[in-house]
């Protein structure tokens, strides 16, 4: 059922003029960064799947994630023409109708992710990663931009509220970098991108409200719970200061690498 | 080295020093050290409720304040019972998170210490493999192996007893209960004791820095292995901002090559304990005295003054001589009590100190508003769990969920031991793909899980049953993981706590054998 609903959505992108789907997967791979969709196994970007994943990522051998897993020979087995790329939240689709709801009109400016995990190192792929909560310095400032399977920090999609725990960005908002990745990504690829939905990314609200809960963790409502403070301010003080130091934040991520 | 009771009189001997005969035995007791707080820590950890609602704890603490009034000729009135019950509501919803926050921030550094010490005694010609499977302690109470006086240390729920022990544990002074020990073990009053006697070797003439150099594995950094903070070690303020336990520089894993390497982390080690020593000799304090009457009707009292203490003193000044604690009017004031440069993470002993204190001058302030003597802190947010559990003790239907916990909790043993025996990307899967997956996704989940299920026990009464952390004894007729699958599949059949989730999850990690001679030369690890 899901596999049918995936394809129509492909459908729609293959037309859509956002830098079609081409044998090389095009747009959802956005310069084939995050091809885990690809179905020949032993893909580019380490992933090593087959198809027939619950999420179209592609597992083998029977686990939920199957990285490493050997591709199947059998000839049987079916290619996913038009896949769909799976991003980690809202505002990091490649193309059009490439997210959640196969509706958004192109890059950027897609609501929610297309594949979804609860955990740092669940995700099934390249790019899948969500982050902050989990994970070090380093793996934190990878949001959305993780190398292959199991490395994300942790879950997706990414609430506008979730912040950073480790390193020189502590506290800082982990949708932001992962937008900003994302934006450094589609410059690249020479790629126009419009604006996400929600400036900071989607909030925790929202999320709950359309059926998405925040992950990971036992130490309560990222959100609010308690205390005496003003939650849906704190919240916009929070997306807000985060941005205003985005670029500082950018440069400790680079610090971090060397 | 056994963490066991022992059952023969007990006497003082002489301590033995390090040297090259001993040096790797040593090392292993260092080893076993670590691996014996860890269960401890995690036990009292997850009879933390984190997160109690704040509308119900005012209900409940107003409900209690008033019973407390009962046959009062003058009782205190209800507007001000509520206003304290207010009061003490919000406190609790940031002090349990607190208190559980900075447990694990300590878990997360135990499990850091373990790693520093393996790596030094793999790195080390005269030290070998790390043993780390099957030395969870087996009988309780335990005691920390070598450690003069001896003490108990129990798995218990958290209160002012068991923090105490975790103060004797990380205590930076020697104390003397009157207790011995007797054993082949290197005897310290301290753990920083124990670990400068293996600096003082290392530092010696009688080993180099090419004894090093063995070659084998070692969990190094800047591999993704190691995060200070994570969202379990961060708790929120009274205005929900993020705190966090851990700070950044107060220690990372370290790649031992040298005897400059192997020093630097064992002093991170000790330093993380019980503090960073202090580079002054003498330094002030500030404290000023000033008497506040509150809106209900207390007078809170603080103190100013100042004065020029001895580092000796202030790190003695928590802990006297026999043992005892005497809480300091303001944690985190003394240099000593943190363990990092800029002085932002307190060490082990002074974060337990801080909760310690804290209920204890919690239980005062109420035992003197309500006039009782008994008023106990803890109980509005610590779960009610039983001291030293074996899994022998539940019904069977827990038994299956415990069996499976504890089989998973050993697992994570088996994996990191197996990356002392590889290096390279099998290593790295071992630890991302199976060690973090195995603690964060299903011993973090299953322990939750486990603390809310009840039981009746022979007597009749209602009990909590909890994850016990022992050791689970793999058969080597397969492989542990095979047998984790089994042991799942058991437990899904007790009820609807163990799911198909978990066992697909149990199916993606690593397949590591028991001993590494028994694994096929290129098997697919996964």
């Amino acid at each position: 059922m899901k596999k049918e609903i995936r394809n129509e959505i492909a459908k729609k992108a293959s037309s859509n003029g956002c830098g079609g789907n081409s044998a090389s997967n095009g747009c959802g791979s956005s310069g084939g960064s995050n091809s885990c969709v690809s179905s020949s196994g032993g893909s580019s970007n380490g992933c090593s799947s087959s198809s027939g994943g619950s999420n179209g990522c592609g597992s083998s051998g029977g686990g939920s994630n199957g990285c490493g897993g050997s591709p199947s020979k059998k000839s049987s087995q079916k290619d996913i023409a038009v896949p769909l790329e799976l991003h980690a939240c809202m505002g990091l689709n490649a193309c059009k109708g490439h997210d959640r709801f196969g509706t958004n009109n192109c890059a950027g400016s897609g609501y929610c992710a297309t594949q979804v995990h609860s955990c740092h190192t669940l995700n099934n792929c390249r790019n899948q990663g969500g982050c902050g909560l989990y994970g070090d310095t380093e793996e934190q400032c990878r949001p959305g931009a993780n190398d292959c399977a199991w490395q994300g920090s942790c879950g997706t999609p990414i609430p506008a509220e979730r912040f950073v725990t480790q390193g020189a960005n502590q506290g800082k908002s982990v949708w932001q970098i992962a937008r900003k990745l994302f934006e450094e990504r589609m410059d690249k690829a020479q790629r126009t991108v419009n604006p996400a939905p929600f400036t900071y990314g989607p909030p925790v609200k929202w999320l709950e409200n359309n059926g998405r809960t925040e992950s990971c963790g036992s130490s309560g409502d990222k959100y609010c719970s308690f205390g005496l403070n003003n939650p849906a301010q704190s919240a916009e003080e929070f997306v807000k200061n985060s941005a205003r130091h985005i670029d500082e934040t950018m440069n400790n991520c680079e610090c971090d690498k060397q | 080295m056994s963490t066991t009771a022992s059952t023969q009189p007990k006497k003082v001997v002489l301590p033995l020093e390090v040297n090259r005969g001993n040096l790797s035995a040593a090392l292993q007791q260092a080893i076993e050290i670590e691996i014996a707080t860890i269960p401890v820590y995690l036990y009292t950890y997850y009879s933390i409720n984190r997160t109690p609602s704040q509308t119900a704890l005012q209900t409940q603490i107003f409900k209690d304040f008033k019973a407390t009034q009962a046959g009062k000729e003058h009782p205190t009135s209800d507007q001000v019972l509520q206003e304290k019950a207010k009061e003490l509501a919000l406190k609790t919803v940031v002090f349990s998170n607190k208190s559980a926050a900075l447990i694990m921030s300590v878990v997360v550094e135990e499990m850091l210490h373990m790693a520093l010490s393996s790596n030094i005694k793999s790195a080390c010609k005269l030290g070998g493999l790390p043993i780390l499977v099957d030395k969870t302690p087996n009988i309780w109470p335990a005691y920390l192996p070598g450690h003069v006086p001896e003490f108990d240390i129990n798995r218990s729920k958290l209160t002012l007893d068991l923090l105490h022990t975790f103060l004797l544990i990380e205590s930076p002074n020697p104390f003397n209960n009157g207790n011995g020990e007797e054993g082949n073990a290197i005897e310290y009053t301290t753990i920083g004791e124990f670990y400068g006697q293996i600096i003082d070797f290392i530092k010696s003439k009688d080993i180099s820095d090419e004894d090093f150099q063995s070659g084998r594995p070692q969990l190094l950094p800047k591999k993704g292995y190691y995060g200070q903070n994570n969202i379990d070690t961060i708790y929120y303020d009274e205005n929900h901002k993020p705190q966090f336990a851990n700070a950044d520089d107060s220690g990372v894993l370290v790649g031992i090559c040298d005897k400059a390497s192997a020093i630097h982390a064992i002093e991170e080690i000790v330093e993380q304990g019980e503090g960073k020593p202090v580079e002054e000799d003498v330094f002030k304090i500030n404290v000023e005295i000033e008497e506040k009457i509150t809106a209900s009707g207390i007078v809170e009292v603080s103190a100013e003054v100042d004065v020029d203490i001895e580092k000796e003193e202030i790190r003695g000044d928590h802990l006297t001589p026999k043992g005892e604690v005497k809480c300091p009017m303001h944690v985190g004031e003394n240099k000593a009590d943190f363990d990092d440069g800029e002085r932002k993470e307190l060490s082990h002993f002074d974060k337990f100190l801080e909760v310690y204190c804290t209920i204890k001058k919690t239980n005062e302030e109420f035992n003197k508003f309500l006039e009782i003597d008994n008023f106990d802190y803890t109980k509005y947010f610590v779960k009610d769990i039983a001291t030293n559990p074996a899994t022998s003790d539940y019904p069977e239907a827990i038994q299956k969920i415990s069996n499976l916990t504890n089989a998973i909790y050993s697992y994570l043993f088996v994996m990191t031991e197996a990356c002392y025996k590889t290096a390279g990307h099998k290593q790295y899967e071992i630890f991302m793909f199976g060690i973090h997956k195995s603690m964060i996704w299903l011993l973090d989940n299953l322990c939750a899980k486990m603390t809310g299920l009840t039981y009746i026990d022979p007597s009749n009464e209602v009990k909590t049953a909890t994850a016990t952390f022992e050791n689970y004894a793999f058969s080597k007729a397969s492989s542990p993981k095979s047998q984790i699958i089994a042991l799942c599949k058991e437990a899904m059949k007790a009820g609807k706590v163990v799911t198909n989730t978990h066992l697909q999850r149990i199916e993606d990690l690593p397949d590591v054998a028991l001993e590494s001679y028994l694994v096929e030369k290129d098997a697919p690890l996964i």
